[in-house]
């Protein structure tokens, strides 16, 4: 396999461009990760890759993830990544909403979902990083002030288009987080718990809120698959 | 340890009543064996453990010994001599051995207390009322002449590497004996001289990390475990909301084969729903009867913060914590027992902490948690016992100090090792930090050359190639 993509790229002409666009394009990679009896049974590790291997969104995405869905992410390139003014990392204050990558990585400071969701410690060499399922995490997601906050633009921004009915508006917001529409089970249930379109704003925009923030917190917003 | 009966995939499966199931198995069964794929779950110590848990009282930037816990006439007598000393700080700028230093006494009048006699200083009256309760360490020493290095050795094992800090070891070795709660808890730690390192999990898995609560400084009855409260919905609307979230995950669970990863997933957020139920009554300081509130001296202005820290403490190590630190210190790059030039506010931070450990030394033994809780007092290093710059202050000194143990499995009224006659060096025997690290450790069960983690192709330790266990501490 490795010999047949290096005479590949020497083909097109040393273009990694065109490499990767023949990698994504193969049947290969657009597995999903679904379980299949038998090649579960013939090939439990998957080596020959006979579906996709699940992916855990690092700290990196879940942050891009949230801010993308609440539409609050910016997505400029380049420019300074710390607040002008700043003479010290004890205490700095992350409030971007710039992509994570922009985000200024202070070892007396890590951004608060940086460290609960296994970013590497920034005081030492990591090869790989943890891939851990904490009960930090789980309270982050159900508690912390940032999430809340991106869980209410979310809501807003949902409730501000022109929608048929919570339906589709749930449609669309699963398709947002998860990427896929949404189970009978999945609509059913969340219809319930968002109650009556009659209600009044705030509780509308209340309970909508809850219901992202529980997709953020869904394993399939987590992880890709 | 078994494996249990029903695997929550099982439970799953097989209950109609899905969830609600589960949640009464997690009522009945409130230890941490419930769940085997809890990262925290209790461990097997490797010798029969002595103690089960730590509080370590941690007097950041060095207490004078010598004005405190450990008596020399001597400097009462050559006050404001001028004689030659191997200065820690000398031999580290210039390697000048023998500088001339002036001695310095006592500024504090020391006592005999107890029916040990043990002599303390005037700085630590109420302590010193315990001082039958009290294992002293006097010929105690470490690594690192400068706040950062020393404290991050304490800590860590370690001047200058980055290595797990020792709740974190012992929260791997041991596991939480009480699922909802973490096992390892720094209570008010400091930004600096190292910061989070001093609680860090470095390459163990940051599960293991220390859960903080405040920072140095900050006034404790704010100090809250972060994220813990919902700071919008009442209890049952966040209850309705989870069980949405529960039931979402269950369905994204795959139905027809097991999958560890993702059940460790949704078991992080049933752990999670149960610490914010518990945890929350177990910091709420309020239910203490007004008698054990002023043992610690809360409501009082001096002892009001310290106090508070100290009861959290003995809450969090009665609900089964491992290892609880309480930083008495503040946000400063000079760390509040820092005195190279006014030794007299010693008293000051004397004032804050006496009360407060006094009583939690009493209360833990009212409680009978003394038997299996060992607190740990003590600093980074020492203070030279000559003034610094021939002024009105002590330098670092990390070639002689006293830190005291009380409790689980160690011999009361006593005193291990001594100083020279001026307090100034370890001569009789010395005691590493590595040995003190080693011997909590064995006390509690833990075996340090034993308990390892690979790491960049090899095995570490808490106490690298060192450590000797020092049984003659053990009762």
């Amino acid at each position: 396999m490795l010999d047949y993509l290096a005479a590949r790229l020497i083909q097109q002409n040393w273009s990694v461009k065109s490499l990767l666009r023949e990698l994504v394009l193969t049947r290969t990679y657009r597995l999903d990760s679904s379980h299949d009896q038998l090649g579960s049974d013939r090939d439990p590790d998957n080596r020959l890759l006979w579906r996709m291997n699940r992916r855990r969104l690092d700290a990196e995405s879940l942050l891009d993830a949230m801010l993308s869905v609440s539409g609050r992410l910016q997505t400029d390139l380049g420019g300074p990544q710390i607040r002008s003014g700043t003479t010290n990392d004890y205490n700095y204050r992350h409030d971007s909403n710039r992509r994570a990558l922009y985000w200024p990585v202070l070892r007396n400071s890590l951004p608060e979902l940086f460290r609960v969701f296994d970013f590497a410690n920034p005081s030492m060499v990591t090869g790989r990083r943890e891939n851990s399922s904490t009960t930090p995490q789980a309270l982050f997601l159900m508690n912390n002030p940032w999430v809340l906050q991106q869980a209410d633009h979310s809501a807003q921004r949902l409730l501000g288009h022109r929608l048929d009915g919570d339906h589709g508006r749930i449609q669309l917001i699963v398709r947002a987080t998860l990427g896929r529409p949404p189970t009978p089970e999945e609509l059913q249930s969340m219809l319930a718990f968002v109650g009556s379109e009659n209600d009044d704003k705030t509780l509308r925009l209340k309970k909508w809120a809850q219901v992202i923030q529980v997709l953020f917190a869904s394993i399939d917003f987590r992880y890709l698959r | 340890m078994s494996q249990p009966i029903f695997t929550r995939r099982d439970a799953l499966g097989a209950a109609a009543c899905g969830f609600g199931q589960l949640a009464l198995t997690g009522l009945l069964n409130t230890s941490a064996s419930a769940a085997p794929s809890n990262p925290l779950r209790p461990r097997q110590p490797h010798l029969p453990p002595r103690a089960k848990r730590i509080i370590f009282l941690f007097m950041q930037g060095g207490p004078s010994h010598v004005d405190s816990f450990d008596y020399k006439p001597v400097l009462e007598k050559r006050d404001g001599e001028t004689l030659p000393f191997d200065d820690a700080r000398a031999i580290a700028k210039s390697g000048k051995r023998g500088s001339q230093q002036l001695l310095k006494k006592p500024l504090w009048k020391f006592r005999q207390y107890g029916e040990s006699g043990r002599w303390v200083s005037d700085l630590f009256p109420e302590t010193a009322r315990h001082s039958d309760k009290l294992c002293l360490l006097h010929s105690m020493h470490t690594e690192g002449v400068a706040h950062g290095p020393a404290t991050l050795f304490l800590h860590c094992g370690s001047t200058n590497f980055v290595r797990p800090s020792m709740g974190a070891w012992i929260n791997y070795g041991l596991g939480s004996e009480n699922e909802n709660l973490p096992g390892f808890v720094s209570i008010c730690p400091s930004p600096g001289n190292g910061g989070a390192r001093n609680y860090g999990s470095a390459f163990l898995p940051p599960v293991f990390q220390g859960t903080t609560m405040g920072t140095a400084g900050g006034p404790a009855a704010d100090a809250k475990i972060r994220d813990l409260v919902n700071s919008r919905l009442p209890r049952q609307q966040q209850r309705q909301q989870f069980n949405l979230l529960r039931s979402l995950n269950n369905g994204q669970l795959p139905s027809n084969t097991r999958d560890t990863e993702l059940e460790a997933v949704i078991n992080s957020f049933e752990l999670a729903w149960r610490m914010q139920s518990h945890a929350p009554d177990i910091l709420d300081l309020s239910g203490e009867t007004a008698a054990t509130q002023a043992l610690y001296g809360i409501n009082q202005p001096q002892t009001d913060n310290f106090g508070r820290q100290c009861l959290m403490a003995r809450r969090l190590s009665e609900a089964g914590v491992r290892f609880i630190q309480v930083t008495y210190g503040d946000g400063s790059p000079n760390p509040a027992w820092d005195q190279h030039s006014n030794l007299p506010k010693h008293a000051e931070h004397a004032r804050r902490v006496d009360r407060p450990v006094a009583g939690l030394l009493e209360d833990l033994d009212q409680r009978g948690l003394l038997d299996d809780t060992i607190v740990w007092w003590g600093a980074e290093f020492g203070r030279t016992p000559y003034a610094q710059d021939r002024g009105t202050g002590r330098d670092h000194n990390p070639d002689g100090f006293t830190v005291w143990l009380a409790g689980g499995g160690l011999k009361p009224a006593f005193a291990y090792g001594s100083t020279d006659e001026f307090g100034h060096v370890a001569v009789e025997k010395k005691m590493h930090m590595h040995d003190l690290h080693a011997t909590l450790l064995h006390l509690l069960g833990i075996d340090h050359l034993r308990l390892t983690y690979r790491h960049s192709g090899r095995d570490f330790r808490l106490t690298d190639v060192h450590g000797e266990v020092v049984n003659e501490l053990f009762s």
